[in-house]
């Protein structure tokens, strides 16, 4: 019995899918706290920024770790896991897409329909280059993509990345390093020092 | 070098402070003072993306996903009306502290360790300490007794003391008298002559009756037993320097 109302804020997430697997509604709560919002994020930059599509990819894949938690194997790190079953959401639905379209692969014009140079002109020079940003980031091939969108925008580290995507880590240093050069060049016509 | 260093002395320094051994673990990625620049600006603009990228879901996705955690791990669980009295009482998502049950087990708790000490009568049923409460009851009558009737208290039927050592260890006897009180009345009432007397000059039976003089007044009357004779005691204004002694008591 205890005395005190836990207090599952200083959990791991791994403790917590523990927690999960007991029953304990208050430790789903602070996962779903901790994931929803990067997660819905991920899945926005995935599934060309169809927000109400990644609202239903977030709410399936909370919905997988509510009614299977068994799953998940304690020993491997949750982040690792959760973005690895994100991912292969995301790979079936481009598998779907391809199907729907009749196309080979058409991703790459679902990025381009995301509007980012509407009223750019009018935009003060930050919000100019930001836009810019975008754009580069969504000329980029996907598999770069994703990889730079991991490690800098979802926080995963080089070896998470190897995880999540089941490639060598020496692969995910080469597509990170032409990810970055390749934005760091397309963007070389805003000078930073005018920029600021 | 590892990619996390890189920004970190990307990002936060400029190309000017450098070193020699940083510049060329950097060389790979910027070879240049320009390219040094760029990357830079590239890795600033995703700090500020991943604070503009925040995100949050629906209520409603939060709200659906709590219903399937609900009927997953609460579906066994028959509902009966004695269920809710349950929760109110004993609420799991509640400390236990807070909990109604555990208010009452600890009133309870509280009670039956105070009971003892509450209906305890071990005390009482000591001799000695009976004998001193007897005597000491009997002294705060007499104080009781004299302070009524300046007090104008309830008329008390009969009061029989003795204030020598005799009379005190004569107690039972005493109050057997204060049985026969109607009978002293009569006789004190029909002594005629009243005579101012000392409280110490002899074993007295002092009456005092339901009479309005007895209350008004404030004389005492008291019986002789030897001499069967009655005497009363003056009042005050008789004696003025009385008054002027309790004024400087009080």
């Amino acid at each position: 019995m205890k005395l005190l109302r836990t207090s599952y804020t200083n959990f791991t997430d791994e403790k917590l899918m523990e927690a999960i697997m007991r029953g304990e509604k208050r430790a789903f709560d602070e996962l779903y706290q901790r994931y929803s919002g990067p997660l819905l994020g991920y899945f926005m930059r995935m599934l060309w920024r169809d927000r109400e599509k990644s609202e239903d990819f977030v709410h399936d894949l909370f919905a997988k770790i509510v009614h299977k938690p068994e799953h998940f194997d304690p020993t491997r790190s949750f982040k690792t896991w959760v973005y690895s079953v994100a991912y292969n959401m995301c790979k079936n639905e481009y598998k779907k897409a391809e199907v729907r379209k009749g196309t080979r692969n058409d991703l790459d014009n679902h990025f381009s329909l995301f509007d980012t140079t509407a009223n750019v002109m009018n935009e003060v020079q930050d919000r100019f280059f930001k836009e810019a940003f975008k754009e580069s980031m969504d000329e980029l091939d996907q598999k770069h993509k994703e990889v730079f969108a991991l490690r800098h925008l979802d926080g995963l580290s080089i070896l998470e990345i190897a995880e999540v995507l089941g490639v060598a880590e020496g692969t995910i240093k080469s597509r990170l390093f032409y990810a970055t050069k390749y934005l760091a060049e397309k963007l070389k016509e805003f000078d930073p020092q005018l920029n600021r | 070098m590892m990619e996390k260093e890189l920004e970190r002395l990307v990002l936060n320094k400029h190309y000017f402070e450098l070193t020699p051994n940083e510049k060329d673990s950097l060389r790979e990625w910027c070879a240049t003072e320009d390219e040094f620049l760029h990357l830079k600006q590239v890795f600033e603009q995703i700090e500020g993306l991943k604070v503009s990228n925040t995100f949050s879901p629906k209520r409603e996705t939060k709200q659906s996903l709590d219903d399937l955690f609900a009927a997953k791990y609460q579906k066994n669980t028959r509902i009966i009306w004695l269920n809710s009295i349950g929760v109110a009482l004993y609420p799991k998502d509640k400390p236990l502290f807070q909990r109604p049950l555990a208010y009452a087990a600890a009133i309870g708790i509280i009670a039956l360790i105070a009971t003892p000490f509450l209906f305890d009568t071990t005390l009482s049923a000591k001799p000695s300490l009976a004998q001193v409460e007897k005597n000491k009851s009997t002294s705060t009558s007499n104080s009781k007794t004299t302070s009524s009737k300046s007090k104008e208290t309830p008329p008390v039927k009969v009061a029989e003391v003795s204030t020598s050592q005799e009379s005190n260890e004569a107690i039972p006897s005493e109050l057997e008298s204060y049985s026969n009180a109607s009978e002293e009345i009569a006789v004190i009432e029909s002594v005629a002559p009243v005579e101012v007397i000392s409280s110490e000059t002899a074993t007295m039976s002092r009456s005092v009756a339901d009479e309005p003089w007895s209350q008004s007044n404030g004389i005492f009357k008291a019986t002789d037993k030897e001499n069967d004779d009655a005497k009363a005691s003056s009042p005050v204004s008789a004696h003025p320097s009385v008054l002027d002694l309790l004024t400087a008591t009080f």
